[in-house]
């Protein structure tokens, strides 16, 4: 119950238990890994030295790679900003079914693999692609325009990717926003236009900054998309890191880069870890008001930012004002684009699963089912579906094992290292999974581990269980503590109130936090690259191959697979809603 | 569970009244409560008779639910003990205690069909099947929600969820029943019809109830006796009746209805002072007892009712406002630099005072108080 101390000091004996079992395996699976990898970078020949950072730092071409790694991750990150404002303000100001409705699209390539994602660009942008088919049709070109396997791709490729991430924070802060403040600010004299720019905009300030934070540092990363649709002139640090490994078996180097990356990305993530750190506040969290409010009751404003805020008013007003006129359409356009954007992987990867082609070519020439069956008939990809599912299910069942005791030590008990454990236990998130597969890689080369299951087990876990640890932490801090009190005073003891009315209803969150782990193993290809060999291949593992080598049909039939999957578990999410809405069977009285 | 499932239910399936005669015995002794420097409960003492009806009053942060959380056993005291029938239970945890708890928010398990919320302690008391199906329907009628066991929670309004709430604490005859602003969030109306319910019930299940409120006609118009709390410390304790006829402190006096506070000098002659105030031309002889402070100034409490009105064109007093209420007329007098209320009774044919009207008013020494003029 809350905040009870006893002189045995249980109470601090408790977070620790629950703690353990995920601090013991990220111990052994992520933090001791990292940590061997940069002693690596620093040592050369069994010494200690500097020599691999020496070595990257004089070469121009590392520094190119870092500098065009930058900037795709800045640009990304603004251009995705700038498209996903608009959305995430029009599904805010949408009724409730219907914003339920937008973000589930919202979802749906956020939990379908990049892999496949990527693939449905590689089509959509390629040279006799739909896109180009339009262009050319609308005459607005001659000839088809090059957009794969160089930058443009990438770019475009990333953007979509990306832009989930974007839209969540945003969209999360910009619901919160007390409608009620922007009517208010209305009422006491702003044109809507103005309490747009003063009230609504700043207010979602967190949002903005949270959703920059993590597209920017998920691109910093980022290795299946440039590689997939980038060409030579695209190349970027995750790239170099893998090839450094896989192919060169230069790993100093690679130890280096590697470090170098996941101390940079670290650096930005500790620099904004207030923000992040925030989802564990007590304050509660309906009001905007409540996002960093100093004890004057005046929030906390950068003299900079206030000083531009004061430059910019005037000509922004204006801007404004002239765009009232155009601005719900501009709106709606818009968000309408952006949306266009986040499902046109589906319109193509859809169609082309009923391709009867024998190779790529959209929109197909007919229908057939000739690629389900040749899936069927393959033991190869069989083999590897099955692989995948077996142990991405492990992975999240496991997940959820240490994921939800680590997520109830975090938000129902104060200690003084919960901070650090909780930034510990997300850091997965945003350390890029290059650098964590390599750092495995590492660790486990030379023993019987590489091209194993359990390997897979674990990297699985590791990125897995942070989705559900987030998740359970979210429901928790929804959870109505109240409950449980009414549950004591009817005389349950903790066990039993745990197993009558917490757990019952936080099953639905502890679900969706095994999808998440789930799914996130089940995509996985960057640990499949390193980990994976004749014994061990998992699904992404021969999509991968497949897309790098020949390109077919088969990809998209795994793509509606897994979409039909993904409907099943997001049905089976509902059901077990409904179900602990409704009335427990076991429970039930004839009264 | 520390009880054998025969006892328990034994004592549950006993008759309404009887068992709770002799328990239910409350008592609080020098509690106090820190919250780092805040004495959220700053040395409360407290003695409830088995079957009281114990409004705990006071404004928002005064430390109502605190001092009930404690007793609720869902708060550690920092001193104190808590006793309920002669033994310490300080140390007993809350789901070992027995008590009844009822919540603003109501509480009802979202999961669970009315019918099984309210069977929920009693399967946690071991009983099964027949038993808890008599008792829980006995425990719907009660609330006079009978045939509402098969929906669920958020099927019901507000006022319905309130009363399955209050059905689910009783179902297994505590001998103490806790609850915490149970009508804050229902509207007015609706507010006062459960008034009559909730007390109906105390009359008919003989629990021990401890209701916490902010709001005094609530306070007042419920319970045997009121505590009033003020930053943590009780004030005073009596019934009604008490409160409003001898507040023991400016507080309570100024919380618990209207009262007329005017600053007067004090003057001891005899047995007996003299409060006098040259400014409102004014000289009222007091019973010591009546003085709750030594001084020689002080504030002379006097209710609006005590306070008698005469039109006079040559007094210095002037009607300011008034407000007409049917059977009785409010009335704001500027005398001096002082306002004072008086309320009237209206009778037939005489006129109602007007603004800017010239009155004389006098005031009944033997309703007044004097209190400490620093406030
Ligand atoms: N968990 C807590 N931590 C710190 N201070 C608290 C806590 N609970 C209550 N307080 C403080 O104790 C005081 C009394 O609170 P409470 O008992 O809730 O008052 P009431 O119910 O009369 O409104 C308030 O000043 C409140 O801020
Ligand atoms: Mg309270």
């Amino acid at each position: 119950m809350p905040h009870r101390r006893d002189a045995l000091g249980r109470e601090h004996l408790l977070p620790v238990l629950l703690l353990l079992p995920i601090v013991a395996l990220f111990s052994v699976g992520y933090i001791v890994p990292l940590a061997q990898l940069v002693l690596k970078s620093l040592q050369h020949e069994g010494a200690w030295s500097l020599k691999s950072y020496i070595e990257i730092a004089n070469s121009p071409a590392f520094l190119w790679i870092v500098l065009k790694t930058l900037a795709l991750a800045a640009t990304v990150t603004i251009v995705c900003l700038l498209i996903a404002y608009p959305l995430a303000y029009a599904i805010s100001k949408c009724p409730p079914r219907p914003a339920a409705f937008l973000l589930l699209i919202v979802t749906l390539p956020y939990l379908t693999s990049v892999l496949i994602r990527t693939y449905a660009w590689i089509v959509l942008l390629s040279p006799n692609g739909p896109v180009n088919q339009l262009l050319l049709h609308l005459g607005l070109i001659s000839e088809p325009l090059q957009m794969v396997f160089n930058s443009v791709g990438v770019y475009v490729g990333m953007v979509q990717v990306q832009l989930p991430l974007m839209v969540f924070p945003l969209y999360a802060v910009l619901a919160r926003v007390n409608p009620s403040l922007a009517k208010a600010a209305q009422s006491l004299g702003s044109p809507p236009s103005d309490a747009f720019l003063r009230v609504t905009l700043p207010a979602s300030m967190p949002g903005v900054i949270s959703g920059c934070t993590l597209v920017f540092l998920s691109s910093l990363g980022f290795y299946i998309t440039p590689e997939l649709l980038g060409g030579p002139d695209s190349y970027l640090i995750a790239q170099g890191i893998s090839l450094r490994v896989l192919i060169l078996g230069n790993f100093d180097e690679a130890a280096a880069q590697s470090s170098i990356l996941m101390l940079t990305v670290i650096a930005v993530f500790l620099i904004f870890r207030q923000r992040i750190a925030e989802e564990l506040d007590d304050r509660p969290n309906n009001n905007v008001s409540s996002t960093g409010k100093s004890s004057t009751g005046l929030s906390p404003r950068s003299p900079i930012l206030e000083r531009l805020t004061a430059v910019l008013h005037g000509p922004l007003m204006r801007l404004h004002e002239a765009l009232t006129v155009v601005r719900r359409p501009a709106l709606y356009v818009s968000a309408g684009l952006t949306l266009l954007l986040l499902v046109l992987p589906f319109v193509v990867v859809i169609p082309l699963a009923f391709s009867n082609a024998p190779y790529l070519t959209f929109p197909p020439p007919g229908y057939s089912l000739r690629w389900f069956s040749s899936l069927l008939k393959n033991t190869q990809w069989l083999d590897a579906l099955s692989f995948s599912l077996r142990w991405a299910g492990l992975s999240a069942l496991l997940s959820v094992a240490i994921g939800v005791p680590a997520a109830f030590a975090l938000v129902r008990y104060r200690f003084s290292a919960r901070v650090p454990v909780y930034l510990l236990l997300i850091s997965p998130l945003i350390v890029p999974h290059v650098v964590i597969a390599v750092s495995l890689f590492f660790a486990l080369a030379g023993s019987s581990l590489i091209d194993n299951p359990l390997a897979f087990a674990l990297s699985y876990t590791i990125i897995g269980a942070p989705y559900t640890v987030v998740v359970m932490i979210a429901g928790l801090k929804r959870f109505n503590r109240t409950l449980e009190l009414a549950a004591a005073s009817l005389g349950s003891s903790p066990l039993v109130t745990l197993r009558t009315v917490t757990f019952p209803l936080l099953l639905p969150t502890l679900a969706s936090g095994a999808i998440f782990a789930f799914i996130v193993g089940f995509d996985d290809v960057v640990f499949g690259l390193f980990l994976s060999g004749p014994t061990a291949t998992p699904l992404p593992m021969r999509m991968w191959d497949n897309i790098r080598l020949e390109i077919s049909p088969q990809i998209a039939v795994i793509a509606v697979l897994f979409l039909i999957v993904l409907a099943l578990l997001m049905v089976l999410r509902l059901f077990v809603g409904a179900v602990v809405q409704g009335r427990r069977p076991q429970e039930s009285l004839h009264a | 569970m520390s009880v054998s499932t025969a006892t328990v239910s034994a004592k549950v399936t006993a008759g309404l009244a009887t068992s709770q005669s002799r328990r239910g015995a409350v008592s609080v002794n020098s509690l106090t409560k820190n919250f780092g420097p805040v004495k959220a409960v700053d040395d409360v003492s407290l003695s409830i008779e088995p079957g009281e009806f114990v409004a705990l009053l006071g404004s928002s942060g005064s430390g109502k639910s605190t001092l009930l959380m404690m007793i609720a056993g869902f708060e550690a005291s920092s001193s104190g003990d808590i006793m309920l029938d002669g033994m310490r239970i300080n140390d007993v945890p809350s789901y070992r205690r027995g008590f009844g708890m009822v919540f603003q928010s109501y509480a009802l398990f979202p999961h669970m069909t009315i019918a099984e919320n309210i069977a929920y302690p009693l399967r946690r008391r071991g009983l099964r099947g027949a038993d808890v199906e008599r008792e829980v329907v006995k425990a719907l009628k009660l609330v006079a929600l009978d045939g509402y066991g098969t929906r669920l929670p958020s099927q019901l309004s507000g006022g319905q969820q309130q009363r399955v709430a209050l059905a689910r604490a009783l179902v297994f005859r505590p001998p103490l029943l806790l609850m915490d602003e149970p009508l804050g969030a229902l509207d007015r109306k609706l507010r006062q019809q459960l008034q009559m319910e909730i007390k109906l019930i105390h009359k008919e299940v003989g629990s021990t109830i401890i209701f916490v409120t902010h709001d005094q006609e609530e306070a007042l118009s419920m319970a045997d006796r009121v505590a009033v709390l003020e930053q943590g410390r009780l004030q005073q304790c009596g019934t009604p009746r008490e409160l409003y006829e001898q507040p023991a402190i400016a507080f309570v006096a100024d919380f618990i209805g209207e009262m007329n506070f005017l600053p007067v000098e004090l003057r001891q002659s005899g047995g007996e002072v003299c409060a006098r105030s040259a400014d409102l031309g004014l000289e009222v002889m007091q019973e010591a007892g009546q003085v709750l402070t030594s001084g020689d100034r002080g504030l002379l409490a006097v209710r609006p009712e005590y306070v008698g009105l005469t039109p006079d064109e040559r007094a210095t007093a002037m009607v300011l406002e008034s407000a007409y209420t049917g059977t009785n007329q409010s009335v704001l007098v500027q005398v001096g630099s002082i306002r004072l209320t008086a309320r009237t009774s209206v009778s037939a044919g005489r006129p109602l005072f007007q603004s800017g009207q010239r009155v004389r008013f006098e005031i009944d020494a033997a309703h007044t108080r004097v209190f400490p003029a620093a406030r």
